[in-house]
């Protein structure tokens, strides 16, 4: 018993090693850098709801057998157009429009465009099967090209913009950046989500906590009716974290310093509402298609799915999910950097998603958003860590460049050390496997 | 020739003659516009023979077998050490320059055989893997140039706190080739400078690479890159014939770099080489290579061709778009888009 208990420990630490491995550095991070809890968590907090969403975008197409989707750019690239669109409507025919009406404008102008980069990234790929990963990071390149010319150049060059205060001096061309606050003039789309409703995180907790025991007892209900087991361990667990914090919400010491911590509780329904969705997107008949095709291109082939039509899909997803969380970061920071918003979308989010303890062929919304708590954390303390360890800032930034890179590049290293084993073994079990192997090789 | 021309359309394939037209297009543009061709024409000659010898590193690694070496920056961090190196100790002129190839050269090799081991684990992902190691390895000499004890002022900050980001050549060794028996042509229009020495460096490494496909290591290598299993049947060791080509490939970068700082007059760290490898890349492709075939040939005629786009695509850009950076777009777009045209020919289903 206690051997069993003794394995499943040691298990348990290998399955999750490099989110503990990251837990340490955070911790020690914080530590060393002496900063205050009461910054990191307002700073995790903000980060947590402008970064998550583009995190998870990222695991449909894992699933789907085509590794860390370095192409979630052109998603971005489709969100920061519609922003551009959107602000200039607001300053010249809308200015009163509401924020979050304006928010969803965005999302009406951006849908279709995510949707049609998406299309065109799934055909590419299917051009490309097994270099899927390369190509969408040379694809988010060539239209970061394509995207400069059309914002410096088409832009007022070819298309007309009347809206001077949007574009650079010469009327040709965007500005580096937008400031999209609300002003006396025109509402802004900064913080058009955020704002809506924000709560103190001690009253957010009271009703989460609210929230999981009605969920608790409709489910209990349920359980009645149907006879089906509903309540799960993960409910009592979920459970048990709800009471503690529903508990310590309630401390005098707690309460003064969660003080300055507030909730944009929107923003955080909408995160917890693709969590869900992704859920049940899996549990869906396309869903099990894309884990098939993630399996076995052959065997999903011969089982009837139509392959190259699942893999597109999965990218069209990918692309419009990571459009609407570009769109979330964008409101978020409430400044629009022209050329710069987009280019480390894919780095940070893929390294966040890692950290997590995801891998190329396999993700979890769980994990995602590990990752991205761990990630932010060590993002937001190595800076001031590398100050204090070696007296120089620029250390710590170095180092957390250093981590994105070095934690992709573990991971696609490990990935390909275990097929190329599983190829192996394959190959050894005989000749008529072998065969199989080299069908599956040049299917 | 209705037949022909299609064979040629196949093996050039659209968008290599979209960048010749485009090319064609821009120098018959800057013709029109009065701009000074022979100038740039000179211009194009240094920057061919600047960017030739990382262009040329890409061989050893396609035929190899390991495809586009996006890791090139490993050999060009070993570059940039010997450099750095041949500064504090205050060498100047050729011996400096020497020293510093010397060095990189033989802190590249290590590197690239250690590289090369990894990259036989991971077959069939290499690309991938390679750019983020490649990428990995620059974040990390960041903290090691911040870290390097080095104290030669033309080194370091004059504030502390690590290396420059450029360091400058003028006093060491900046331009020692290109200066090296270079004579003047008369033009109508100007006077261009023919960088001799560049050129002279440039045939002997392109030289000894044709030397070396040539040997019997180099052609088992080429074999061994095209078909690991007959080369196995063949007697040769696919994997130690990877690990040359990337040692190479992963030496030569190193030379690139040092060829490249002299003629560019600096030495740049830290982020600078990041994407130097995509470039090179790119410039092989639109040679004519692919993922698994090159030739010097396709070198030299796909440097000139980038590099004309670039040169030539500032000041006619200039001219048409005064705002903006149009040339630097065109880069992008052009030295990403055959990089994946090269992508979509060569996999196909095949890395699996």
């Amino acid at each position: 018993m206690n051997n069993t208990t003794g394995k499943r420990i040691l298990n348990f630490i290998f399955d999750y090693k490099v989110p503990i491995l990251f837990l340490a550095l955070s911790v020690a991070g914080v530590l060393v850098s002496k900063q205050s809890l009461n910054f990191l968590f307002l700073e995790l907090l903000a980060r947590f709801g402008r970064d998550t969403f583009l995190v998870i975008a990222l695991i449909i197409p894992v699933i789907t057998g085509m590794g860390l989707n370095f192409s979630i750019v052109v998603g971005a690239m489709a969100a920061q157009v519609a922003v551009f669109f959107v602000t200039h409507w607001l300053q010249t025919g809308i200015p009163t429009c509401p924020a979050p009406l304006a928010f969803l404008l965005c999302v009406l102008v951006c849908t279709p465009l995510a949707i049609l980069f998406g299309w065109l990234a799934g055909k590419l790929f299917n051009k490309i099967k097994g270099a899927e990963m390369i190509g969408g990071l040379i694809l988010g390149y060539f239209s970061d090209g394509l995207y400069q010319f059309f914002f410096l150049f088409v832009l007022g060059g070819i298309i007309p913009i009347v809206n001077k205060t949007l574009m650079l001096a010469t009327g040709i061309g965007v500005k580096n950046s937008v400031d999209l606050a609300t002003n006396k003039k025109f509402t802004g789309l900064k913080y058009s989500v955020d704002n809506i409703l924000k709560l103190p995180l001690v009253d957010c907790l009271k009703y989460l906590f609210a929230a999981v025991v009605i969920l608790g007892i409709v489910m209990a209900i349920l359980q009645k009716l149907k006879g089906k087991k509903l309540i799960t361990t993960t409910y009592w667990f979920l459970l048990a974290i709800c009471t503690i914090f529903f508990g310590l919400s309630f401390l005098p010491s707690f309460i003064e310093f969660a003080k300055i911590l507030r909730i944009p509780v929107v923003t955080y329904l909408l995160i917890g509402g693709l969590c869900l969705f992704i859920e049940w997107l899996l549990k869906t008949r396309l869903g099990q298609n894309m884990r098939a095709v993630g399996q076995n291109r052959v065997v999903a082939n011969s089982a009837g799915i139509n392959v190259d039509r699942t893999r597109v899909i999965a990218i069209i997803i990918s692309t419009v999910l990571a459009s609407y969380g570009q769109l979330l970061y964008i409101q978020n920071l409430g400044v629009f950097t022209t050329y710069g918003a987009h280019t480390n979308v894919a780095l940070y989010s893929i390294a966040a998603l890692l950290v997590g303890g995801a891998s190329v062929y396999k993700a979890t919304v769980k994990q995602a958003i590990v990752g991205v708590l761990l990630f932010h954390t060590l993002f937001i303390v190595s800076p001031l860590a590398g100050q204090t360890l070696m007296n120089d800032a620029m250390i710590g930034e170095y180092f957390r460049v250093f981590i994105c890179y070095g934690v992709i590049a573990m991971s696609l290293v490990m990935h390909a050390w275990k097929k190329k084993k599983e190829k192996k073994a394959l190959n050894g079990a005989g000749d008529s496997s072998a065969v199989s192997a080299d069908l599956l090789q040049n299917e | 020739m209705a037949d022909r021309l299609k064979s040629v359309y196949q093996n050039l394939g659209l968008p290599r003659i979209i960048i010749i037209l485009f090319f064609f297009a821009l120098l018959i543009s800057a013709g029109l516009l009065g701009l000074n061709v022979p100038s740039m024409f000179g211009d194009v000659l240094v920057r061919v023979g600047m960017n030739g010898v990382l262009v040329l590193a890409m061989i050893p690694s396609i035929q190899c077998g390991i495809g586009l070496n996006f890791g090139l920056s490993i050999g060009i961090i070993a570059g940039l050490l010997g450099g750095v190196t041949s500064i504090q100790l205050g060498l100047t002129g050729f011996s400096g320059f020497i020293f510093a190839i010397a060095l990189g050269v033989f802190l590249s090799i290590p590197l690239g055989i250690l590289y090369g081991m990894l990259l036989n684990r991971i077959k069939g992902a290499e690309m991938t893997v390679s750019t983020y190691v490649g990428f990995s390895v620059i974040a990390l000499m960041n903290i090691f140039w911040l870290l390097i004890p080095f104290n030669s002022p033309s080194l370091i900050f004059a504030i502390g706190g690590g290396l420059r980001v450029t360091v400058d050549l003028s006093s060491f060794y900046k331009h020692i080739l290109n200066d090296f028996l270079a004579f003047n042509i008369n033009t109508p229009s100007g006077v261009i400078t023919f960088p001799t020495g560049l050129y002279l460096f440039l045939a002997l490494c392109c030289f000894l690479v044709w030397l070396f496909l040539r040997s019997k290591p180099g052609i088992a290598m080429s074999a061994a890159g095209i078909n690991g299993k007959f080369a196995l049947a063949a007697g040769i060791n696919e994997n130690k014939t990877r690990i040359l080509g990337t040692t190479l490939s992963t030496a030569l970068s190193a030379v690139g770099i040092i060829v490249y700082a002299q003629s560019y007059g600096f030495y740049q760290l830290y982020n600078a080489p990041l994407m130097m490898s995509f470039a090179a890349a790119a410039g092989v492709l639109i040679g004519g290579a692919s993922v698994t075939r090159s030739k010097i040939f396709h070198v030299l005629i796909g440097t000139f061709l980038f590099q004309g786009l670039l040169v030539l695509g500032l000041p006619v850009a200039n001219e048409l778009m005064p705002e903006g950076n149009l040339s630097e777009v065109i880069r992008i777009i052009v030295s990403n888009g055959i990089i994946l045209y090269a992508l979509t020919k060569s996999q196909g289903g095949k890395n699996e």
